[in-house]
């Protein structure tokens, strides 16, 4: 998501050349630890994804959805959480993959307009999201009446 | 990398969930320009 992430991830500080160095043995697949030390690399861009992701906006929808309907609708909470640990760890791997984002990914390959009506739509999102998350304030949950 | 290559599972889970978000997206803008 980041639009200012640097060209190569290996051209950062020299203080994580070692972090560095085991990333890249694990993704190509020269790595011979074990399934979590091969995690242990990327615990720290994960959790700063983690803080971006789950942020206090989710919090307050949460809540807000569990204080108006008890635990009816925990389920939608788990299972769209799920969905979007995949759509992100698939995001992820595109780029470390091709070295562009989802957005790059769709100018390289869809004619122009399709690009341009996807903009609009994406900037209609950012707009419509950021009403409820940009405040701090959850969405009104009774918007729907 | 082909470590990072899905498996056959991740692309059919991964087109089911798109899906499932597309079309009620799709619900969603129905309902609220066509009532409901």
């Amino acid at each position: 998501m980041q639009s200012e992430t640097p060209k190569s991830a290996m051209q950062v500080g020299v203080g994580d050349a070692g972090t560095l160095r085991a990333a890249t043995e694990v993704l190509s697949g020269k790595s011979k630890k074990g399934f979590f030390c091969q995690l242990l690399p990327f615990l720290g861009p994960a959790f700063i994804a983690c803080v971006a992701y789950i942020d206090p906006g989710n919090f307050a929808t949460n809540i807000q959805g569990g204080a108006s309907f008890g635990y009816l609708l925990v389920w939608v909470s788990v299972a769209s959480n799920l969905m979007a640990m995949l759509i992100q760890t698939l995001s992820a791997k595109l780029w470390i993959a091709t070295r562009l984002n989802l957005a790059e990914m769709c100018r390289e390959h869809f004619p122009r307009p399709v690009v341009l009506c996807m903009w609009i739509l994406a900037e209609v999102v950012a707009m419509a999201k950021g009403s409820d998350g940009g405040v701090g304030e959850p969405p009104g949950d009774y918007d729907h009446r | 990398m082909e470590v990072l290559v899905n498996h056959r599972v991740t692309t059919i889970i991964a087109s089911i969930v798109a899906g499932l978000i597309i079309s009620l997206n799709l619900f969603l803008l129905y309902q609220t320009f066509f009532g409901g």
